[in-house]
């Protein structure tokens, strides 16, 4: 099954990394799309079918909680599993995305094996089990 | 809170961004101010500098020479030097304060929370001095080939 796969960050750089990230996991990745804002990237899943969407907390207008929220109050866009990407720290804050409706979350600074095994502990999650053949033990470079 | 904790989780930091993000290791120097900078490089230093506030508040501001900017983008973006522009430079630049500012207050304390403001670019001379009222605390980051300065005021 090839994932289709959203990324919701307002700095280009860093949409640039998670894309190489994601590319590199070894995800079966069908299409994947990248928008600097959560107003954009709400418009987009009103229009294509998303498997996983990750989305950056610290953007202007819209953070990513309020993007979360945002889609709770749909019910097609409701179940979509959503990774926050954060600077945040502190445990407290991230308790608050998890109970929020944030399926897991990416700190950035991240290693690509860190943010590979989030992929693969959401996207495995959301679908039985049924993400790949992933053993944890491939080389994964930038 | 103590100086000398701050200033070993800025380097701490900055440490791991630019280890695990851009694969480059630093070594620290002292430096007692911003101001110590070099006026005659006013120029060809960008600065960045992200608000925050929690249980105590402040800035960081980030002093980058453009040439490792470039080469700090290009490296992030997976591109030439030649072909970086002043907005990619611009956005690297927000990155990676914003990964050194939030890192650092996981590392001082994981159970107290901060707000990051947006970060925005600033002029060098501008962000150089802090204010009488805040307290100054600054880290000099050195590569291979080039340096860059940390600078955190606090509110007092």
């Amino acid at each position: 099954m090839a994932y289709n796969i959203l990324i919701v960050d307002d700095s280009l750089p860093m949409r640039s990394v998670i894309k190489k990230t994601i590319k590199a996991s070894g995800v079966n990745v069908g299409k994947l799309f990248e928008v600097s804002n959560g107003r954009d990237a709400l418009a987009l899943l009103k229009k294509e079918w998303l498997d996983l969407v990750l989305v950056d907390y610290n953007m202007p207008n819209m953070n990513g909680l309020e993007f979360i929220a945002e889609m709770k109050k749909d019910e097609l866009l409701k179940s979509i599993p959503v990774i926050m990407t954060t600077v945040e720290g502190s445990r407290q804050r991230i308790k608050e995305f998890i109970e929020k409706g944030a399926t897991d979350y990416i700190k950035k600074p991240f290693t690509p094996e860190e943010a590979r095994d989030k992929l693969y502990k959401v996207i495995g999650g959301a679908t039985d089990g049924e993400a790949s053949s992933y053993t944890g033990d491939e080389a994964l470079d930038f | 809170m103590e100086r000398q904790a701050l200033i070993q989780a800025m380097k701490r930091s900055i440490s791991e961004v630019l280890e695990t993000m851009f694969f480059l290791s630093v070594e620290f120097s002292d430096m007692a101010v911003a101001g110590d900078l070099p006026y005659s490089e006013k120029d060809r230093i960008a600065a960045t500098r992200l608000n925050f506030s929690g249980p105590f508040s402040g800035s960081f501001v980030l002093f980058i020479p453009e040439d490792f900017a470039v080469a700090l983008a290009a490296n992030f973006l997976g591109k030439d030097k030649e072909s970086i522009s002043s907005k990619n430079v611009t956005e690297t630049s927000k990155e990676i304060i914003n990964m050194i500012a939030g890192n650092t207050f996981a590392i001082l304390d994981d159970q107290v929370v901060f707000d990051l403001n947006i970060p925005e670019k600033v002029h060098f001379e501008e962000s150089l001095h802090s204010s009488s009222s805040a307290d100054e605390v600054v880290v000099r980051s050195n590569t291979m080939d080039n340096y860059f300065v940390l600078k955190m005021a606090i509110s007092r």
